[in-house]
């Protein structure tokens, strides 16, 4: 459950399904981490994220082409976020997809499949549902602790 | 991303500069491929003025290493800042590929030191 009281900033990011987009997202999201005070690594981090889901939705949402919009909703405070992406594109839930492995050589590794692995590192209480039509993705971060979730080894 | 390709000591060095992402890695893909077909062999990828990485650049990173390691070439990836180290990281290329804290160190690596 969110409490809206703790979310100072309630925006909506509308995309549309280009990969040009991804500089209309970054900036977005810039915007947001200045006003709210994030660190310059916290807003990276989302982006990476962000970008990951989105360039997803690019490549395989839409099959038989055309332009859709994708929607961004951010809600933000100074040691949080909630990210909600939602796009009208084919049924997909980049949560069953499995983890790419990370130890393989460099002649077996596959190009490609490390994106939502780096959604799940980097973010908590990830949750995919497909909905009136819509594929949506929400995640969440809590910023100023310590990065406990990151073994360094 | 605009990519100024320079020669030093017969190593071809890529610098890359602000993000590499799904809008650009097209372009740095492309330029390096350029330059492979063109028969270099040897390459830095310096990482000094790059911010921001994501799988989609990884991806150029993946293609360069493979390339060059079939056709018995060598690549350094050398001065990575936070972000793109820590992805590097996740992602398990630093034991994949050859890395350098500078670009002297990477140079040396490839056995085109000074």
């Amino acid at each position: 459950m969110s409490n809206d009281w703790q979310f100072p900033i309630d925006r909506e990011i509308k995309l549309c399904n280009r990969m040009d987009e991804l500089q209309r997202l970054n900036e977005g999201l810039e915007e947001i981490g200045a006003e709210v005070g994030w660190t310059a690594r916290a807003v990276l981090d989302l982006s990476l994220a962000c970008e990951e889901l989105v360039v997803n939705i690019v490549n395989y949402g839409f099959p038989s082409g055309g332009e859709h919009h994708i929607d961004v909703l951010i809600q933000a405070s100074p040691s949080s976020v909630e990210v909600k992406i939602e796009d009208s594109g084919v049924p997909f839930n980049p949560l069953q997809t499995a983890d790419a492995s990370t130890l393989l050589e460099l002649e077996d590794r596959p190009i490609g499949g490390l994106g939502i692995f780096f959604v799940k590192r980097l973010m908590d209480d990830i949750h995919y549902e497909y909905a009136g039509g819509l594929n949506r993705f929400r995640m969440r971060k809590q910023f100023g602790y310590t990065h406990q979730n990151d073994d360094q080894a | 991303m605009n990519i100024e390709a320079t020669e030093l000591n017969g190593v071809t060095i890529i610098p890359l500069e602000g993000r590499l992402d799904g809008n650009n890695a097209t372009v740095a893909e492309q330029a390096f491929l350029k330059l492979f077909a063109d028969g270099k062999q040897l390459f830095i990828f310096d990482f000094t003025n790059l911010q921001y990485i994501s799988s989609a650049g990884l991806r150029v990173i993946l293609v360069a290493a493979k390339k060059l390691r079939a056709s018995k070439g060598r690549m350094v990836c050398a001065c990575l800042g936070e972000q793109v180290y820590d992805v590097f990281e996740m992602s398990g290329f630093t034991t994949i590929l050859e890395m350098a804290a500078t670009r002297e160190e990477a140079l040396e690596k490839i056995g085109a030191g000074v």
